[in-house]
Order: structure tokens, then sequence, then C-alpha cells
């Protein structure tokens, strides 16, 4: 029987709907709504004292929002979904937890969320932490093929860098397809199956940027003040901190007009202050206010290279290497193998900024390089191996010639 | 693991896509492929199969504009 016959028996929805099963980890109720089990838009159930204790909790997510915050991993149902309901899935970072319940609200739907050490989409699927044995454990726990007709999930965009959508339908035998970037943009396409421009690529807003700024100088004071404070004391932390918060906000809105390639370059320009204070020490030794010199310029070269070298850790940039994130090289040159290449545009589906463009012969071309922030996304994801590294090629070169 | 075959793997995405697409237009809900069927009626690899259905999926749930 082939797959459309088979699939002509299957439609719709059965005429017998066996009751669902006992989920064991079911966080929320049978059909309650996000609100209501504190997850989601927040309205129910909460009112103002609720609101209030919520409080210190988003405030410490925003300041430290590097620091891992793990909710319970496991299943979410939306509104009331049915069996052939979408089945969303999601990290068990408890901010992308409720951003997503939130952008979910007026749906049903299931939302799956996987174990990946409390950490965002991105950075957890990057960094190992969110993997096909993160998605396979939560589908099995969870039982969710027991409530759904259909084999699909939608996975966030960004997980593409680590999850092989092959492998995972070779070993759970559920497909997946990538869904937008933004939880906010899942409604949408959910309804038009479709994804723009806009839902696929990675932009920051303003206020992105300033929040990151304060996640940024909120978890960099908490890890690195105490260096400081053992060399010249403490009544140096407030300082420190406070040089930490002024290269974090100018480095966030600054961006684009500072120069230097990378951040690190950035930041070390506005570091040169601390470089002329450097020189003037060396220059003048005997100065009476030589101590309070020394003390400033390690201050600002210190809090200029870790704000420098910690900014683009909040994207994969880390998973490229030390000579990106310094110097601008990229560890990944791509080519697109144009025989292999069938056109299904997945490269360019998965692709954060941009890097490919469809040619009139329908292949795939590595259009933009200078953009590509290497997350290799594009590598994990070609269906053919069209896409190949040419510094791990040229790397294997080297080493079979000695 | 042999060679992958564009030309299989093109050929079942997109027949994948118009099964899905004729589904969804008749108001079904296309009970998961059985990827050892495919392989045999493409004459190819599971891999292939596989990677063929997964595009295909991709072309009709992740399309772009």
């Amino acid at each position: 029987m082939s797959a459309i016959e088979h699939a002509a028996k299957a439609t719709g929805k059965p005429e017998h709907q066996p009751e669902p099963p006992r989920i064991p980890l079911l966080i929320k109720g049978k059909n309650e709504s996000p609100a209501a089990s504190g997850r989601g838009s927040g309205k129910a159930g909460r009112g103002f004292l609720g609101t209030i204790a919520q409080l210190p909790k988003r405030v410490f997510q925003t300041v430290f929002r590097v620091v891992p915050y793990p909710t319970k991993a496991g299943l979410i149902r939306i509104g009331k979904p049915g069996r052939s309901s979408p089945v969303l899935v999601t990290t068990n970072y408890d901010l992308t937890v409720r951003r997503v319940c939130r952008a979910l609200k007026g749906l049903d739907c299931y939302l799956l969320v996987a174990p990946a050490a409390g950490i965002d989409v991105w950075c957890a699927a990057t960094g190992g932490r969110f993997t096909i044995d993160s998605i396979i454990s939560v589908l099995k726990t969870t039982g969710i093929g027991q409530l759904v007709d259909h084999r699909r999930l939608i996975l966030p965009q960004l997980s593409a860098t680590g999850i092989n959508i092959f492998e995972l339908r070779k070993r759970s035998r559920w497909s997946a397809v990538f869904g937008p970037v933004r939880a906010e943009d899942i409604p949408e396409y959910l309804a038009t199956r479709r994804r723009p421009e806009s839902m696929i690529r990675v932009t920051f807003s303003v206020q992105e940027r300033l929040e990151m700024a304060t996640a940024m100088w909120g978890s960099l004071s908490l890890r690195y003040t105490l260096f400081p404070c053992l060399i010249f004391g403490w009544k140096t932390a407030p300082w420190f901190v406070l040089v930490l918060a002024v290269l974090s906000f100018a480095i966030a809105l600054g961006c684009f007009t500072l120069p230097g390639k990378t951040f690190v370059q950035k930041a070390g320009f506005l570091g040169l202050p601390g470089v002329m204070c450097l020189v003037g020490t060396l220059l003048f030794p005997w100065h009476p206010g030589m101590f309070f010199v020394i003390e400033w310029t390690v201050l600002t070269l210190f809090a200029s290279f870790l704000v420098g070298t910690a900014f683009p850790s909040y994207s994969p940039l880390w998973a490229c290497g030390y000579s990106k994130l310094f110097y601008g090289a990229c560890d990944l040159r791509l080519a697109v193998v144009e025989d292999q290449c069938i056109g299904c545009r997945i490269c360019d589906l998965v692709c954060p900024v941009e890097c490919f463009t469809l040619t009139s012969n329908r292949k795939m071309i590595f259009a933009d390089p200078e953009i590509c922030v290497g997350c290799g996304a594009c590598l994990i994801q070609c269906p053919t191996d069209a896409i190949i590294n040419e510094v791990a090629d040229e790397h294997r070169l080297e080493t079979a010639h000695g | 693991m042999c060679a992958l075959r564009p030309v299989v793997i093109e050929q079942i995405a997109h027949w994948w896509k118009e099964s899905l697409d004729g589904a969804g237009q008749a108001g079904q809900v296309l009970a998961p492929a059985d990827v050892s069927e495919i392989a045999a009626r493409f004459h190819c690899s599971e891999e292939e199969a596989i990677r063929g259905l997964s595009v295909g999926e991709h072309l009709y749930w992740g399309g772009g504009q």
C-alpha cells in the first residue's frame, strides 16, 4: 500500500476518539490555559499580587539572562489541541517557554519543552545542549505520539545549528520542519505555512540590544567583579561594575558606528583610554597618582576585554573559534557544489543572515560570505551534502601532505 | 554510507510535497510515510528516502514566501 493510499484511509478525524492516555510529564492540566499554570500571558489567576510575586524572577532573568534558568521539561497543552494539532518544540529555558506560551495564546497546539540545561534555543543547539537526544527524550516521556495522528514536529529555526532533521527522522520516526525565528511569528506561520524573510533572519531591535546590554552587564558583574577586588580592594567593586555598564551599553548601542570589525575590536577601541593611562604610567612612574592610574588602566582594559569577548558569545560565534572572535576571520568558508545542489533552499531557510542566493538555473550559491556568522546550520541541514567547508578541505589536504 | 543521489532526493521531495498539497486541499491528514516503502518505490536507499521526505516536508511546511 502506497503512502498516498495509506493516507487516504488515515485522513481526517478518526471515528473513534480514544481517551487521551495519562501523560507522566504533562506540565499543565488537561485543556488548561497557559496562563492558569503560571505560564504564558499571565493574566488569569494572578492579578496584581501575582505580578508583584513574579517581579523578582523577571528582574533576575533580565539582568542575569546568561545564567541558565531551567524549567520543567515536558508537554504543555495550549488551548484545546486535537489529534491533528501542531506539535512545537522549544528548550526548557524558563524565559523562552514563557514567551512561546504567550505567543501561542489563542491557538490549539502542543508545546514540547525539551531538556536543554535551561539554556535558550540558539545557544543550547549550538553548544550541544539541545540535541536529537533531548527531543527523543521528551517525545518518549510525554507520550505525545499517542495524542496526535501525525508525526511532524515544528522546531525553532535557530535549533538548525544542532539538530539534523534527517537524523532526527531516522532515530525517532518523527519528521521535523523549522518554524520562524521568533515565537511571535508562530501563529502567522501556522496559518499560512509560509516564512517570509522577516521570520527567517535574525535582527535585533534597539530594545533587544538594551536588554542584551543589561544581561551582559549583570552576568559579567556577577562573575568577574571579584578579580579586581582581590587586587585593589573592595572599594573598586562599584567602579568596575560602572565601567562594565558603560562599555556594555556603548557597544550594544554603537555596534554599527564604532570602528572595528568584531566586537573585540570595538571593545578595544573603547578601552583605548585604558591603554593611554598605561602609557602615561610608564612615562611618568614617579607621578603621585600612579597607583590610581594603574587601577583604572587595569579596570578599563579588563572590562573592555570581557565585554568584547562576551558579546559575541550570545550568538554561535564561539563555535567558529578565536580567529572569528578576535579578527573576524571565519573558520567556515562555504561553497556549494553545483552538481549536487537540488535548489531546495533549505540552506537559505535556516540561514539567520541571508548568505545564500538562488540562481536562475535553480542552484544555490554562497553569495555573501562577509555576513556569514559561521553557525553551520546550512552545512548540517543540506540534504544532498552539497555545501562544503573549504577551510576544512584545505586543512585535510595540509594534513595529508604532511 | 553510500553516495547520495541528488536527483532521487529531489524526486522524492517533490512527490511528497505534491502528496501533502493534495491531501491538504482535500482536507485530509497524511499518515506518516513508511520510509522502506518509499525506498522500494523509488529504488533508493532509506537514507535517500528520509532526506527526500524531509525536503518534501520542508517545501510544504517550511517554505519561504
